[in-house]
């Protein structure tokens, strides 16, 4: 008992410090505060978007207008006020558009370097491609080149509304409606940038592609939106990590992802998020309400979700496959880590339409302080999904005696064929495997390390390579202390 | 988008008028009250709609559009006998206690007769009710409506030490009439340090009937008090079934619920319960059959509001051609609910493509030093085990009926009575065995 107490400590101790919390100083350029009709056309000409894409995001604010935040989720806080927030920041550089890495302010290349993705280092050494959005534009695209050759298209979304009318026409709000919930409406509004993937028919993307978001202007919100569509045959690897900096006031984030497989294609989406997660009063921190879904519209096509949650002060996301396809493939794996006053909620849909379809759920919560974790999620097999396959374990950790963890699966089952299994367990750190560690000489934060490490296993041997290295250090941060 | 979570039938309040000086103890100023309040709370409030939470599964929104008239006392037929016959569990002798439409049955009844047994009728001594029906915390609305009209209802006190020797058998019936009835019904249990009892209810009514039988039970369980409530509902196929049972258990006393869940067009089962004292026990485990339109929903709650208590769940549902079921199941850890053991299982068998099974098993949990786990599976009948049967020479009626039968055996197959577990059985068998001839 002593043992995991000092342990405790440990904990709190870490991961009450945020390691990449600064600011980096450079002129924006804002949209006045609040959101009406007026600051949508601002961004709207601010990214000299076309007609139609202005009366989609106007259509998307009279709907938001008619809709009400949702409170069903285990979440705590105080009434956000969406007037008080910046709706539109561009570093100002950028109005002229680096072409290249060289053309880059130095000072946003600092930030990334600190963050430990220096683009130079990762262009020549890594291989991955990277669009940076630095708040809401997008920066840098490297690598593009490269990509064009194999007929890949990978750029910003604003870029992409000018070059690809049709494939944004098609594919922008088809997979996520505009009214799906309350935040998807306000991002379809007021998004600013994300990013826009295309791979081509027969194409394995050569790399794996990755999107740095950073939150950095204070009392902005980040509304990106990102959409990867996988022709025929096709595949590709996404990755995703976050950070913000540190700010006394609570940030908004609400993006919208979006995610099609044609038949036999596979997309494979890792996120890493590691948005300010607040101090140790629970002061401060991301809002982070995210609509991620993909369609698996294609025969054979698969669509796996990956991700590690450490930060953000509130978390609310969903990321779910509609298997649509017959064969098609669904997976989510999940660790999320909360620590002091972080709440999260999250978990995974799974909606079974077309025949032999399976799916797979693999959810860790690991709570600390006075945190709370709630896995929320729905295994959906419609009367058509013949030989329906799911598979579902949620397993939670908790450290202390003052935080929660909670599970709330729905299982609603309207096909006899379908084999549908749902696991859970609640327990902290036993006793025993703690002792066991201890007498071979471990120190007690190492044996936590380890224990934990094994406990998320199942989920972080499905990250790419280049994050798995970045995911254990944030579990390292978030629990071991120095030791990680 | 204002979302309407309830619906109003204006119709239950004007009935309610108009009976209101014919109800039970109508002339007792304090009931009156009772109902006049309850029945104010219930027209405010409404019947549960579908976008409440945990009627999610249960629409009741045709309710909103029937006319109910509160169920009124029977003559003596054969019809009632016969449905006495079919739910009295002669192997057990002792007392049975019968209501008919809502209101004791005196011919057919011999109440409990032991020293240190309390034992009273309602609508024979309404006082005896009195404390419960003015604590109105946290009612649900449907408990407001079951208390503006309640008709009958038993109390059982069991005196400190006291074990009661026989079973109490509580049936209830509901004779065939034409127009659509309402049976509100109550009952209270108290058992006081170290009572041992075993209660066995029975719910049975007329096949083509409309009725909506609604039950509210208040189970107390003082230290090292041990109650065993077992409950068969075989009511009418065209019949609304609905009980909620709210039970406390105190230090080292247990609790176990068994249901079995056979009849109803629409059945609803909630269970709340709370741990008062450490080192406690509570079983719930429950078996539901499903086809043709009847839906059955059990809805299950335990507070795990004490350290080192212990909760089971065991629940296996069957659904056949137009079946369905919902199991909503929520454990609630209390922070310094510590050294808590609770687990759940539901299963559900679907035989039919017409079949669906829904589950919401809930792990709240705010104590860290626990060991908690719920599992869920839905799926059809194994294909291996049904070709291992029919290569021995079953056919293929034989074969599922034999698969079925050890599916939901595992409810009560470590049940204590032999003629309980029996008595399940067959029951069981019964409707399995009415399968097919379908």
């Amino acid at each position: 008992m002593v043992a995991t107490k000092e342990a405790q400590q440990t904990v709190e101790e870490v991961s009450g410090e945020y390691k990449y919390g600064f600011v980096t100083e450079i002129e924006t350029e804002k949209a006045p505060k609040g959101l009406n009709e007026d600051v949508i056309r601002f961004i709207s000409a601010k990214k000299k978007e076309p007609e139609w894409l202005l009366a989609w995001r106007l259509k998307a604010y009279a709907k938001w207008l008619t809709m009400e935040e949702p409170t069903w989720a285990m979440v705590d806080y105080p009434k956000i006020d969406f007037q008080d927030i910046y709706y539109y920041a561009a570093p100002k550089s950028a109005e002229d558009g680096p072409k290249s890495l060289e053309d880059v302010d130095p000072e946003l290349l600092r930030t990334y370097e600190k963050l430990g993705i220096s683009l130079k280092e990762q262009e020549v050494l890594s291989g991955v491609a990277v669009d940076i959005v630095f708040d809401s534009v997008s920066v840098a695209t490297t690598f593009r080149k490269k990509l064009k050759e194999a007929g890949i298209i990978f750029c910003s979304i604003s870029e992409a509304a000018h070059d690809y009318p049709e494939m944004m026409k098609k594919y922008l709000g088809s997979v996520v409606p505009v009214a799906d919930n309350y935040y998807s409406a306000l991002n379809s509004a007021v998004f600013t940038d994300g990013t826009f993937v295309y791979i081509p028919k027969g194409v394995r993307c050569p790399m794996e592609l990755s999107t740095y978001f950073r939150i950095n202007e204070a009392n902005t919100g980040q509304f990106e939106r990102t959409i990867i569509i996988a022709d025929e045959g096709s595949y590709v690897s996404y990755l995703e990590g976050c950070t913000a900096p540190q700010r006394d006031e609570n940030q908004l984030h609400a993006a919208v992802v979006e995610l099609v497989t044609h038949d036999d294609a596979e997309i494979k989406y890792s996120t890493v998020q590691n948005w300010y997660p607040g101090d140790k009063d629970g002061k401060g921190g991301i809002y982070n309400f995210v609509t991620k879904r993909g369609a698996c519209r294609g025969k054979n096509s698969k669509i796996s979700w990956t991700q590690v949650e450490t930060g953000s002060a509130i978390t609310w996301k969903y990321p779910s496959c509609l298997l649509i396809g017959d064969n098609s493939v669904g997976e989510f794996y999940s660790v999320a880590i909360t620590n002091n006053y972080q709440q999260a909620d999250t978990g995974t849909k799974m909606i079974h339409i077309g025949k032999n379809t399976s799916s797979t759920i693999i959810s860790k919560g690991i709570s600390a302080g006075k945190s709370q974790a709630t896995y929320r999620g729905l295994v959906k097999v419609l009367p058509g999904a013949e030989n329906a396959r799911n598979f579902t374990q949620c397993d939670s950790l908790l450290i202390g005696d003052l935080c929660g963890a909670h599970t709330v699966p729905y299982i609603e089952i309207k096909n006899p064929t379908a084999q549908v299994e749902h696991e859970a367990t609640t327990s902290k750190i036993s006793d025993e495997q703690l002792f066991y560690c201890l007498q071979r000489g471990l120190e007690v934060e190492d044996a936590v390390a380890l224990i934990v490490n094994g406990f998320c296993k199942d989920v972080m041997q499905n990250l790419p390579m280049e994050f798995a290295v970045e995911a254990q250090k944030l579990l390292g941060i978030s629990l071991e202390g120095s030791v990680g | 988008m204002v979302k309407i979570l309830h619906l109003h039938n204006p119709e239950i309040g004007k009935h309610f008028e108009g009976i209101r000086s014919s109800l039970t103890g109508a002339d007792q100023a304090w009931l009156g009250a009772v109902r006049e309040e309850a029945m104010t709370r219930f027209t405010n409030t409404g019947i549960p709609g579908p976008k409440v939470e945990e009627w999610k599964y249960t629409n009741l929104g045709f309710l909103a559009n029937e006319n109910f008239a509160v169920g009124t006392k029977a003559d003596q037929t054969s019809e009632i006998k016969a449905f006495y016959d079919a739910a009295y569990l002669a192997d057990i002798a002792g007392p049975v206690v019968v209501f008919v439409n809502g209101h004791i049955y005196p011919a057919l009844s011999s109440y409990p007769d032991e020293e240190g047994v309390e034992f009273s009728v309602f609508s024979e001594n309404t006082s005896a009710f009195r404390d419960t029906l003015e604590s109105s915390d946290q009612a649900s609305s449907l408990n407001d409506l079951n208390r503006a009209m309640v008709t009958d209802g038993y109390r059982l006190d069991i005196a400190a030490g006291v074990q009661v020797r026989q079973p109490i058998q509580i049936i209830h019936i509901v004779t065939s009439a034409t127009d659509m009835k309402l049976i509100p019904v109550r009952s209270q249990v108290t058992a006081s340090k170290g009572a041992k009892a075993r209660i066995i209810e029975t719910f049975i009514g007329a096949e083509n009937e409309r009725y909506w039988g609604h039950m509210i039970s208040e189970t107390t369980l003082h230290d090292a008090a041990d109650i065993s409530l077992i409950q068969f509902q075989l009511q009418g196929k065209q019949a609304i079934h609905m009980t909620e049972l709210h039970t406390t258990v105190a230090e080292k006393a247990n609790f176990s619920h068994m249901s079995l869940q056979l009849g109803a067009e629409i059945s609803r089962t909630e269970l709340i319960n709370s741990f008062t004292g450490e080192y406690a026990h509570i079983d719930l485990r429950g078996a539901y059959l499903g086809r043709v339109k009847q839906s059955h929903d059990i809805y299950t709650r335990i507070n795990h509001d004490q350290p080192n208590c212990q909760s089971n769940q065991l629940y296996r549902g069957v659904l056949d051609e137009g079946g369905k079921s919902a199991f909503q199941g929520k454990v609630v850890v209390a922070r310094d609910a510590q050294k808590t053991n609770a687990d759940q299982s539901n299963k559900n068998l679907l035989l039919s493509r017409k079949a669906e099974a829904n589950a919401k098993p809930e792990l709240l949990i705010y104590a860290d030093d626990v060991k908690c786990s719920h599992g869920a599976t839905v799926g059809e009948m194994d294909a291996n085990q049904l070709f291992y049967l029919r290569s021995r020479g079953l056919d293929e009626v034989a074969a599922k009926g034999l698969l079925v039968e050890a599916f939901v055996a595992e409810v009560f197959d470590d049940m204590d009575d032999e003629i309980l577990r029996d008595a399940f059985k067959a029951k069981a068998a019964g409707w399995l065995s009415r399968e097919e001839r379908a």
